[in-house]
């Protein structure tokens, strides 16, 4: 599926313009009307009345695009994800998809200086080297959907397969991952997808790659070498979703042995309060806010425990139920929802980072240079922050 | 504003029939210092005056021939300013009620006054943001009936339940002023009722009247023996189970176990609603050496293992 396609204006900033990227990914546009602007002009005036989704901005980024990310209160466990949010915005359209919402900008924003953070990235790892990283480019935008986060992609494989401490996760809904396949990754890059039954993905994944082709592509990367990594994330409680979601394990299982499968997060549809009528207003015909939803401790409207408990408890049971399963959590989720479903559950958010450390080194051997130290993660910071320098 | 002048009429000079400006909910006149609080402004027209403010004064049994002291603005003046200046007049007073503000665009277009005038030169004095869509918004509210409008201006209820009303058709309506006459609930009960009856409609692909029949609607507004705050009650529970299926049933299997601990009429045992906390707590108000001794009962191997069944069970 080719979404480069959607874009109808594209802005260049001046500091851009001579980047090595900036004319690659201009090139895919032919035939768009293209506007270079000063660095600090607005393009929201021409920008007005044009979805976000169909404008691209190509600019240098200011502040951390390489930090931890944001997670949740306190209230549920996070994994201590870092992220580089280079691409900010995806062109995709699902409903149930918080940046839509989230993103206040006029625009789909890539940021072209690679360089830069690439030099920001390696001086922040250098900083914990005994601590292994999980760092994803999937958080704002999807990794592979348009031309200039392939492009990124490319590199950041590249320039991690030379980053003894971290694995990149590139995150995507679409299938295009093939151009990637041939570069040389030193099993430092994850490929990951995030899957729904193939009824959810029609009902609610617009723009989005069929299951089958995800799951195919996925198989070829796999075939590549690249570790997989899997995203339940939003389950959603529609009619029948025992069958749906146990036929998509069946197929994920099928496709993909456990075995190259780093992780699965599970995660059930959440979002803030105020995104519900915006949801209704953009998708009348919806019914996915009428769930059984209330307001959870991080004020983020969730479905009710004992309706996603139960959806948890039968997937985690299938997804466990191979030889070597792999790595199973829970992103945004509670102590409660951990222990009831898995038996366990991590007591901090230092300490589920640590695991993942802990699974990697035992399940795929050569990854870590050495065995994980819980201390190493208890006291480890996000990317964005700055140590105290001793003395 | 300085061209405003006093003048004393006779109120056979005020054309009473004509109601251009009559916009804002009229407040009671009590007595004729009311007049000094609620300054009446006219407007020289064909056959003498009119009023552009201060309606409320027609409540009150003066005759014709009564002489009254009135402040007049210029005949020349338009009618976009006159409403601009009518609503600074009443916005110092209060906030104006969606339907107060309806009936000012209904004059507004009325008379032709272009949308960009209306955003840029009343939406400012209204205080509310100049967004094109919120014109129709507000001049639908003026459609509401008058028993419901009343209620909804009585609650101080914000644009949004007007415009759920204003959704309504017809036969759905009725049934919201039938709900709202029969039980006169606060605005959250209104508001939740009318949203949850929406979203079942929209989830489930069912139209307003079968929704309510498979509630078994009518029955709650049977007199009976049920006093109305009960029947609102039941009506609450009954809409809840059907907006909520699986939490209904979570949360009434708990509430039975809590039942069969038989706790003392001063000792509550309560947990978070919402389910997020895996959690129960306690509440027992000790006054005597019998609540004391209930009090010890509760830690008996049954009741412990009762409670930690409960526990397991959130």
């Amino acid at each position: 599926m080719n979404l480069n396609n959607r874009f109808l204006r594209i802005f260049v900033t001046e500091s851009a313009l001579n980047d090595a990227v900036t004319g690659a990914i201009i090139e895919k546009y032919p035939g768009r009307i293209q506007k270079v602007v000063p660095d600090d002009y607005d393009i929201c005036e021409d920008a007005r009345g044009i979805d976000p989704k169909r404008v691209l901005y190509l600019t240098h980024s200011k502040g951390d695009v390489v930090k931890g990310c944001p997670g949740t209160a306190e209230s549920y466990l996070c994994c201590n994800y870092q992220v580089i949010n280079q691409t900010q915005n995806c062109p995709m359209n699902c409903v149930y998809c918080i940046l839509q919402f989230y993103l206040n900008q006029p625009a789909t924003i890539l940021f072209t200086n690679f360089e830069d953070i690439f030099i920001d990235l390696k001086e922040k790892l250098s900083c914990q080297p005994k601590r292994f990283f999980r760092i994803g480019t999937g958080e704002l935008g999807d990794s592979l959907a348009i031309s200039g986060s392939v492009f990124f992609a490319d590199q950041a494989i590249r320039t991690f397969a030379n980053i003894p401490n971290a694995l990149l996760e590139l995150k995507t809904k679409t299938s295009e991952a093939d151009d990637l396949l041939n570069i040389p990754h030193n099993g430092h890059t994850v490929l990951a997808w995030s899957i729904n039954p193939q009824e959810i993905i029609d009902r609610y994944e617009f723009k989005t790659s069929q299951l089958i082709t995800r799951l195919a592509a996925a198989a070829r990367a796999g075939d590549a070498g690249y570790l997989l990594a899997f995203h339940l994330d939003p389950i959603l409680a529609v009619p029948g979703w025992e069958d749906l979601y146990s036929d998509l394990l069946d197929e994920l299982y099928l496709h993909i042995p456990s075995e190259r499968i780093v992780w699965i997060s599970m995660g059930s549809l959440r979002f803030p309060p105020s995104m519900k009528d915006k949801m209704i207003e953009r998708y009348p015909s919806t019914t996915l806010p009428f769930g059984e939803m209330i307001r959870g401790m991080d004020g983020k409207m969730r479905y009710a425990r004992p309706v996603r408990v139960p959806m948890y408890k039968k997937i985690y049971q299938q997804l466990t139920g191979v030889s070597d399963p792999p790595f199973i959590y829970f992103c945004m989720e509670s102590q409660d929802v951990w222990e009831e479903v898995t038996g366990t559950s991590p007591e901090s958010n230092a300490y589920l980072d640590y695991l993942f450390a802990e699974s990697l080194y035992k399940r795929f051997a050569g990854l870590l240079a050495e065995k994980p130290v819980r201390d190493t993660y208890e006291r480890g910071f996000s990317l964005e922050q700055i140590p105290n320098k001793p003395g | 504003m300085q061209s405003v002048k006093p003048v004393v009429l006779t109120l056979r000079q005020i054309n009473k029939n004509d109601t251009t400006f009559d916009v804002f909910v009229h407040q009671p006149v009590v007595d004729n210092l009311s007049f000094l609080q609620n300054p009446i402004l006219v407007q020289p027209a064909a056959n003498g005056y009119r009023i552009v403010y201060g309606f409320d004064f027609l409540q009150t049994d003066y005759q014709d021939d009564d002489r009254i002291v009135v402040y007049s603005i210029p005949g020349s003046l338009d009618l976009l300013s006159v409403l601009a200046l009518i609503i600074k007049i009443q916005i110092n007073k209060r906030a104006l009620y969606p339907v107060e503000i309806g009936k000012l665009l209904s004059v507004a277009k009325t008379y032709n006054i272009p949308d960009d005038d209306i955003l840029h030169r009343l939406f400012p004095e209204i205080k509310i943001t100049a967004q094109n869509k919120l014109i129709d918004q507000y001049k639908s509210t003026t459609s509401i009936h008058a028993d419901l409008r009343e209620y909804l201006i009585q609650k101080n209820a914000p644009l949004k339940t007007w415009l759920s009303v204003v959704d309504l058709k017809g036969p759905e309506r009725k049934q919201i002023e039938k709900f709202i006459t029969k039980f006169r609930p606060t605005l959250s009960v209104l508001e939740e009722i009318m949203l949850y009856l929406s979203e079942i409609k929209t989830r489930d692909r069912k139209d307003l009247a079968t929704v309510l029949k498979d509630l078994n609607w009518e029955k709650y507004f049977q007199a009976g023996d049920i006093a109305p705050k009960d029947s609102l009650a039941q009506l609450r529970t009954a809409v809840f189970q059907i907006r909520y299926p699986q939490l209904s049933i979570h949360k009434n299997s708990i509430d039975s176990d809590i039942k069969k601990l038989d706790l003392p009429n001063n000792a509550t045992l309560s947990y978070d609603e919402s389910f997020e906390k895996k959690e129960l707590t306690l509440q027992w108000r000790l006054r005597t050496t019998k609540d004391l001794k209930r009090l010890q009962q509760l830690g008996d191997d049954m009741t412990i293992r009762k409670i930690r069944q409960i526990m397991d069970k959130l």
